[in-house]
Parts: C-alpha cells; sequence; structure tokens
C-alpha cells in the first residue's frame, strides 16, 4: 500500500512539473505537448519492461506502438471497422489497440521464442518487424494513410453522464492521462512483485539457469512481450487520439530507437524512469528546440551521451546513487554505485 | 530403475565426447563417476539434463525417454543440477536465488494468478534450504559477491529446492578448502535415501566418503564400475589415471 502510494505520487510529481513547465512556455496550448510527453512516457514503460526487466532489447516496439495508434483511428473513422452499436468508438478503439498488438506479439514470439531465436538475432527480427510493417503502411494507402497518413482523427470523448470529457488539448484529458499512466504503473509494479516477476529477473540474469531449474522460460517471455506489446498499443491509441494525425512512421525504426534511449537516459530497470526519461529527452528537446532551432539536436545529442556514460542505470540510477551518498555522508561508496548497479543490470 | 542410459553418445566434427555408454542407478543411490579430465564425466551429466543432444542412444528416467525434451521439461520430471563452473544468478541475492529454485517446475501461470497466495510457502521452503546450505547470514547478499565454496553450496541448495528425485553434481568440492569440502560431505550424507544423487569428483577421498558404486570413465567410454576397493585396485583404472610408466615404478 505504501508503495502504491509512492509509485502514485511519483507520477502526480513528474505530471505537476510538466503540466507548469508546458503551461509556463506555452499557456493553455502547451498542453497537448505535455499530454503527447506522458503518452510517451506510457510507451517508454513497455520498454522498459521488455528490455529493463526482461532482458530483450527489441528494436519493434513502434510496431506495436504504431498498430495501436491505427487500431484507434481504424475504429473511430470510416476505414477497416467500425465499433459495436452502443459502444463508444474511442473507448473499443482503446481496447483493440491493446488486444491486437498483442495479439501480433503473440504469434510472433511464440515462433521466435519457441524457435529460440536469443540476443542479438532477437534484436534483429524486432527490428525487420518495425521496418517491415512501416513499409507496409507507406504501400497499403486505403488502411494506413500511404506517405501522407491519416489525419483528422476524432479525438476520444467520453460522456461521464453529467459531463463530458474530450482527451484532446484539454487539462482534463491530460489528468486522465496521468491516471492512466499511474494505474498501469501500479499494475506492472504488483506483477512484477508476484513469484512471476522474480522468473523475468531471472530469465534477464542467467536464462540456461532458470530452464535447467524447470522453469519454461519461454512462457515467461511470450507473456512479457504480449504484456508490454498491449501496453505499447494503448500508448499508441492514446496518442492518435491526442494527435489528430496518426502515419505509418510510427510504426518505424527511428521511433523504436527513440524509445530505447528514453529507457536508458531513465534507468532502464526503473518504470518510472522510463516515462522520466521519455519526458527529459522530449521535453528538453523542445525547450531546446525553441532556444537554438539550429543546433539543438546537437546539444540534445552530447546530453544523451554524458548520461548514458556517466551512469549506465540512467537518471533514476544516478539519483539512488547521490541519496545513498548523501545518507553514508559522503562516505560510501559501498552500496549502489553507478558502475556497480550497471554491472548488475548488464549481467 | 530411476535412470538408464543405453549406447549413449555424442560426437563433435570426429570426436566422440562420449561412446557407446550404458549406465544402470538404481533409485536412493549415490553414484560417483571418475575419470581424466576430458573423459567424458561432464558431457555424460549435459547429455542427461538435456544441454547437449545425443548422436547416438537414449536417456531413459524414471521409465520415460527423454529423447526430445527439453532442459526445462527434463527438470520438472525430476531432476536438478549443479554445473561443473559455478552458475547461479549473479545479479540476484541468495535468498531470490533459492526463490527461483523453489519455482523453477511450476508452471508459468499458477505463478501470475495464485502466486501472491503461494509466496509465503515459497519463501518458507527457501528459508529451509538456506538453513541446509548453512548461508543464512548471507541471505540478502547479492549471489555474485559470495565466495567461489558459498556459491557452490548456493547452487546445490538451488538444486535442492526443485526438489528432484535424481540430483547431478559436477564437482560439487572444486576450489573447497578442507573444512568446506568436508561440510560438503556431511550435506550429501544428510541426503543419503531421500534423493539419488550423481556425482564427479576429481578428490578421490571425497568419491570414497559419498559413493556406493563407482562409474570409471576414460576417453569418452566405460572403463569399469564398482565400490571403491573394486575400482582402486582395478589394473586398468591405475593405467587411465597414473599413466603406464607411473604404474611399473610402482609394481
Amino acid at each position: 500500500m505504501k508503495n502504491l502510494l509512492f509509485g502514485a505520487a511519483q507520477i502526480a510529481g513528474l505530471a505537476v512539473v510538466v503540466a507548469l513547465v508546458a503551461f509556463g512556455f506555452r499557456g493553455d496550448s502547451g498542453v497537448e505537448q505535455a499530454t503527447l510527453w506522458l503518452i510517451l512516457g506510457l510507451f517508454a514503460v513497455s520498454v522498459s519492461l521488455l528490455w529493463g526487466h526482461a532482458g530483450l532489447l527489441s528494436f519493434g516496439q513502434a510496431a506495436f506502438f504504431g498498430l495501436g495508434a491505427f487500431c484507434y483511428v481504424w475504429a473511430t473513422t470510416d476505414t477497416l471497422f467500425d465499433a459495436p452499436i452502443g459502444w463508444n468508438p474511442g473507448i473499443f478503439g482503446l481496447l483493440v489497440s491493446v488486444l491486437l498488438p498483442a495479439a501480433v506479439a503473440l504469434a510472433i514470439g511464440y515462433f521466435l521464442f519457441y524457435g529460440k531465436v536469443v540476443g542479438a538475432y532477437f534484436t534483429i527480427v524486432t527490428l525487420a518487424l518495425s521496418f517491415l510493417l512501416s513499409s507496409l503502411g507507406e504501400a497499403w494507402t486505403s488502411v494506413f494513410g500511404g506517405y501522407t497518413g491519416i489525419a483528422n482523427v476524432p479525438p476520444l470523448t467520453v460522456n461521464l453522464g453529467f459531463t463530458t470529457i474530450s482527451a484532446e488539448g484539454t487539462w482534463a484529458g491530460f489528468a486522465a492521462i496521468t491516471v492512466v499512466l499511474a494505474i498501469i504503473i501500479a499494475l506492472l509494479r504488483a506483477l512484477l512483485s508476484t513469484p512471476f516477476g522474480l522468473t523475468v529477473d531471472g530469465v534477464c540474469d542467467n536464462e540456461p539457469r532458470l530452464q535447467h531449474l524447470g522453469m519454461s522460460v519461454v512462457k515467461v517471455k511470450l507473456v512479457t512481450f504480449v504484456i508490454s506489446a498491449g501496453i505499447a498499443g494503448l500508448a499508441g491509441a492514446l496518442f492518435a487520439a491526442q494527435s489528430d494525425y496518426v502515419a505509418s512512421d510510427m510504426m518505424g525504426t527511428v521511433l523504436s530507437t527513440e524509445a530505447i534511449i528514453w529507457v536508458a537516459v531513465g534507468g532502464r530497470k526503473s518504470l518510472f524512469g522510463a516515462v522520466l526519461g521519455a519526458v527529459l529527452v522530449r521535453g528538453v528537446g523542445y525547450v531546446l528546440s525553441g532556444i537554438a532551432l539550429d543546433y539543438w539536436t546537437l546539444f540534445l545529442a552530447a546530453l544523451l551521451l554524458v548520461l548514458v556514460l556517466a551512469g549506465r542505470t540512467g537518471v533514476v540510477g544516478m539519483a539512488r546513487w547521490l541519496t545513498n551518498k548523501m545518507r553514508a555522508g559522503g562516505g560510501g561508496r559501498a552500496a549502489g554505485t553507478p558502475a556497480g548497479e550497471g554491472a548488475d543490470g548488464a549481467a | 530403475m530411476l535412470l538408464e542410459t543405453r549406447d549413449l553418445g555424442v560426437r563433435w566434427g570426429g570426436i566422440w565426447g562420449l561412446h557407446d555408454f550404458d549406465l544402470d542407478v538404481e533409485e536412493g543411490e549415490i553414484h560417483g563417476f571418475i575419470g581424466p579430465n576430458g573423459s567424458g564425466k561432464s558431457t555424460l551429466f549435459n547429455l542427461i539434463i538435456g544441454r547437449y543432444k545425443p548422436t547416438t542412444g537414449r536417456v531413459v528416467f524414471d521409465g520415460r525417454d527423454l529423447a526430445g525434451l527439453d532442459p526445462d521439461q527434463r527438470a520438472r520430471l525430476g531432476m536438478a543440477v549443479k554445473f561443473q563452473i559455478t552458475n547461479v544468478f549473479a545479479g540476484l541475492t541468495v535468498m531470490q536465488n533459492l526463490l527461483l529454485g523453489v519455482i523453477g517446475p511450476k508452471p508459468v501461470t499458477s505463478l501470475i494468478f495464485r502466486g501472491s497466495k503461494q509466496k509465503r510457502a515459497h519463501y518458507e521452503r527457501a528459508e529451509q534450504i538456506l538453513e541446509t546450505i548453512g548461508l543464512q547470514e548471507k541471505r540478502d547478499d547479492v549471489a555474485g559477491n559470495l565466495a567461489h565454496g558459498e556459491k557452490g553450496w548456493l547452487e546445490i541448495g538451488m538444486a535442492l529446492a526443485v526438489e528432484p528425485k535424481l540430483l547431478l553434481l559436477d564437482e560439487p568440492a572444486a576450489g573447497m578448502g578442507k573444512e568446506e569440502t568436508a561440510r560438503t560431505v556431511e550435506l550429501i550424507h544428510r541426503l543419503k535415501g531421500s534423493r539419488t544423487i550423481l556425482v564427479i569428483e576429481h578428490d578421490m577421498e571425497f568419491v570414497r566418503a559419498v559413493a556406493e558404486r563407482i562409474t570409471v570413465l576414460f576417453k569418452g567410454g566405460l572403463l569399469t564400475q564398482g565400490t571403491y576397493d573394486e575400482v582402486k585396485m582395478d589394473e586398468r583404472v591405475i593405467d587411465a589415471y597414473l599413466g603406464r610408466g607411473r604404474r611399473d615404478v610402482t609394481a
């Protein structure tokens, strides 16, 4: 319970800071950026689960994110399928955006994991998946909108009986996304604290050893992969609902790679760190692009290099290291040095 | 018969790591394996646990042919191993290592949906093992930071946590001092009767102290089998271990 409250407070605190920064720069119109950052934070959470916890480095995570976005578009516009009668098309879209990417992950993961595709080979196949889907999207104009993408995506509007919330460009929508983010992180933390969560750590640490103890590591990886894809899909749908424009490059390798950078910056073992990383990189990029239009990517790249070189555990790891150091009166390097934690994480 | 191998062999290129290997192990037996380096002892273990695929022959465990079964499926049938090169979860704590041993053979779905309810039972079982291997003090230490002998015990503990019918110990006393070795011998004695144990060891004193029956391997094949005293007097064993020239001197 205490952990649950702490987790909620973390997300709420971050959301307040994000809101203040966005409001400070752009006033009320900053809300759209702020919401998108948090949604990308949710996407980063899916990467942290897969890479940080299970040790599966995927360059195909955006395939699920983009697919989720298109699920929302298909459900809310007159394209591939319609929501069943009596359903809110947006809510139905969100549901499909979880289920379809999860099903795709199940099918692909089944062959990959049972086929014993591991390590770098797994990473390469996921890279190909992202590339394949985004190329397919560019070619298949009637379904994915081709090069131009699909514009005028309807916003998510929820009728609560007494009032109607529109999730696009409103502070209420921002608050709703914050709540969704907090709930999903809490659910994932609950999952990771079950014995199943320990097996996920075991897969990351020493997969063959776990297998020789009788654990079906293939199933552990498959479950993690499917959950991670479902979360990425949901994040994609929320993104589509928020940004009114969806294109097939949302399934592509650039976004996949960017998500890995966010998680590396935030600290890959930490779900909250993943959100922080996404918000930080996107936020700093946003601020820098306003200050130095020509050079901002240079600054951003330098910042990333420093962050990753200074401590492989990312911002969260460094913060932990600092607090440990302060508690030890500046003397103790014994517990939780960034290098030490990094080495553990890499094992 | 708990374990049988028939005509078991594995070939890498032109080299047979093990060949024509027949073995019978009774339930409850403690069976020792000796032989010079490269004689096929660890290869035999790896064929039993499914880390290597055999080129010829078969392994029958508890009446079931293990052909085509993955290591995790074999482990769930009731076998567990301590590897020659200590193999633990280096980044996890001692307790987490043991817990993974306890939950290792359990179905994944039960760990998600009924996991929290069973957590306590898992912990109790892991605590018992912790006591058995005498690492209570190191409960929350990261396994990678343990001393070599402690890692060996931890790995034996993980294997015990699986509650295997068959326990395979590949050099359980390697790198241990006299006192640590004695404790390991004592641990194996305590398991006698409740587990069937296969143990590879170079230390002849150790083998004599724990094993009822000994199989001697040489160049990937079975050389001889018997009690410690029988094996010790066998001329071929003396040849294999000490070399012919040496025997001429001692004779």
